[in-house]
């Protein structure tokens, strides 16, 4: 009797979790406990509203010529296709590639080097970076209150309280965490509602002997740091998290990325040094022996694929491209940023 | 329930620090102050072991502009406290919960984009190096071993609750060397070592 009161009642407070506080948002069946906390930014709609529109309004940025939509496109899963570093205010150029953008709800750390501890933080790097939108916070908080546009949809997501920059940061998120991409072959296949072709099916072999430690399936990703042998490059001398800690355990460790919606994200890595899935399965073929003592040992002896199983690996990578996130219209840009 | 006000102050040389108010020792220029701001949290009065209050806000920052008062709540208003005890700066848990309004409102200009954590301490301003002029620029903070720049303080109190806690910032410099590291900008073992520093130049004072 009292394990069945127990259970009701963590069944309860289990769904209390995402129900009450992740507004229409659920997570799909096969994905994991999300750990974004809710309960501290319940999601509302009116909430994700605000921050798609913060999202694709270039206001956020010192000329208004740049939104976080100008790196983080809808049709590239929200990553930056064409360039390999990222292209920011007055044709800047930043050090690195810009990250795809969806199944933010499941991770702890954010940008490459894990530099950020919450995604709520997060936009405030680029809205202050020189090189981004060079916009400083106070101005940021002048025009949103001066704008009549945001005086009303801040009041709809926060009922009438005055608009800060905390509120801007959460709303972002908002937006942010309703990106979520679950609607691939992949997904079809683990909800019993498709099939792997073989060749699908002898890529996923492959890829969950050689790829699924660090590339956990079904975020694809352990959202954990990782060294896969790339060498540094010598102009941008970018050393990842080292950049951060400073410990030199920490050199060359960046956060695994999801392999969902590759066909979009080109180009690869986090400098986009590599074009093309098949050049990225050449550097893990090779060997890497002595780039760095932080080098998964997996990879220091270089991964083997022949052409054939490189080739089905491929498909299988394929099947995780989600068509459905990349043209749902809810993630589009805003109308209500066209009317004056 | 009773409350207590203790006023927060910093000052140089006896003189309290003001806004462009150049501030000087022995008749002779040294140091003008541009911006000092501080995070100040976890603050607890005691009677002997016994904890007899604490602060109604968890978190206060303190802007020399406008120093705002650190506000007690007295559990025990019939004992008379004998020992102050807090922190200087944000502790490594409130470092990772997001966006907060007050004083951790990313706005008050204390946040770390780039790195995520607070700055515990800002100070800014320029020296008078025999009739030259050196600005300086000092923020300290980290949260993340082993760049915990977060450090406790513990006072004595002697005459009961009227009390004015007090930042002498001439005792800061000195003990700091300042003539050596001008800059300070990121978590790092000169920062602990400020930290540390830091922690000694609070004095409790009674005027
Ligand atoms: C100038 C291009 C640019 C702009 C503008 C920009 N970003 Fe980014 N974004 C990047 C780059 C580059 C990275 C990866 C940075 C790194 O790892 O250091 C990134 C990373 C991120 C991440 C981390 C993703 C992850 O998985 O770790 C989030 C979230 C994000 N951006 C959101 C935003 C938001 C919100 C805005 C608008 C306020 C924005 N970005 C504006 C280029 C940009
Ligand atoms: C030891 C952990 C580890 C293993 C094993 C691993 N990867 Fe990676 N992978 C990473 C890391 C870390 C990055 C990001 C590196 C960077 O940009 O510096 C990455 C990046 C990638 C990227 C680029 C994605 C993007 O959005 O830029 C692809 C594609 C990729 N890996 C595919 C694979 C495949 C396929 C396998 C198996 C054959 C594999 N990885 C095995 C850690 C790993």
């Amino acid at each position: 009797m009292t394990k069945l009161i127990l259970y009701s009642l963590l069944l309860a407070l289990g769904g209390l979790s995402w129900q009450n506080f992740s507004g229409n948002i659920s997570p799909p069946k096969h994905f994991p406990e999300w750990v974004y906390p809710f309960d501290k930014n319940p999601l509302t709609k009116a909430k994700i509203t605000l921050g798609r529109v913060l999202f694709y309004d270039p206001i956020l940025s010192r000329d208004s010529s740049i939104s976080c939509a100008s790196c983080h496109a809808p049709f590239n899963a929200f990553a930056h296709s064409d360039h390999a570093l990222s292209h920011g205010i007055e044709d800047s150029i930043g050090r690195r590639n810009a990250a795809a953008l969806f199944n933010l709800a499941w991770q702890r750390q954010f940008m490459w080097d894990a530099a950020i501890n919450h995604l709520d933080m997060q936009a405030l790097a680029p809205i202050q970076h020189q090189d981004e939108m060079g916009e400083s916070l106070t101005k940021v908080l002048e025009k949103l209150t001066r704008s009549k546009r945001y005086q009303q949809l801040f009041e709809q997501a926060w009922e009438n309280q005055a608009i800060s920059i905390p509120k801007m940061l959460k709303a972002l998120s908002a937006f942010q965490l309703s990106l979520i991409s679950a609607g691939s072959k992949y997904d079809k296949v683990k909800l019993g509602e498709a099939e792997f072709n073989p060749q699908e099916k002898k890529g996923y072999q492959l890829f969950k002997l050689y790829c699924n430690r660090c590339h956990q399936e079904p975020l694809f990703s352990n959202y954990q740091l990782a060294n896969n042998g790339l060498a540094i490059d010598s102009n941008l001398m970018d050393y990842g998290h080292f950049e951060i800690s400073k410990n030199s355990k920490d050199k060359m460790l960046f956060k695994v990325p999801s392999l969902r919606n590759l066909k979009y994200t080109i180009p690869y890595m986090h400098d986009g040094r590599f074009n093309s899935l098949r050049e990225v399965l050449r550097h893990y073929q090779q060997a890497h022996p002595y780039i760095s003592p932080s080098t998964d040992s997996i990879l220091k002896k270089g991964i083997p694929l022949d052409d054939i199983q490189t080739t089905d690996l491929i498909a299988f990578l394929n099947s995780l491209n989600d068509l459905a996130f990349i043209l749902d219209p809810k993630h589009r840009f805003p109308k209500i940023l066209l009317q004056k | 329930m009773l409350y207590a006000q203790v006023p927060v102050r910093a000052t140089c040389f006896k003189q309290i620090i003001k806004p462009q108010t150049p501030i000087s020792k022995e008749g002779e220029a040294f140091i003008q102050i541009d911006l000092l701001r501080f995070y100040i949290s976890h603050c607890y009065l005691y009677r002997d072991a016994q904890k007899i209050g604490g602060s109604t806000d968890s978190i206060y920052l303190i802007d020399f502009e406008q120093p705002k008062p650190v506000q007690f709540e007295l559990d025990h208003p019939n004992l008379v406290p004998n020992r102050l005890q807090f922190c200087i700066g944000v502790d490594s848990i409130s470092s990772c919960l997001g966006a907060y309004e007050g004083a951790l409102d990313p706005l008050n200009g204390m946040y770390w984009s780039w790195q995520s954590g607070y700055i515990n301490l800002k100070l800014e301003g320029t020296y008078a190096l025999n009739q030259q002029k050196e600005a300086f620029q000092y923020h300290i903070g980290g949260y993340q071993y082993p760049y915990n720049a977060l450090r406790t303080v513990e006072l004595d109190l002697e005459a009961g609750l009227d009390f004015i806690l007090c930042l002498k910032v001439d005792l800061l410099l000195e003990l700091w060397d300042w003539k050596q590291t001008k800059q300070l900008m990121r978590p790092c073992l000169s920062a602990l070592r400020f930290a540390d520093i830091l922690a000694q130049s609070f004095e409790i004072s009674y005027d």
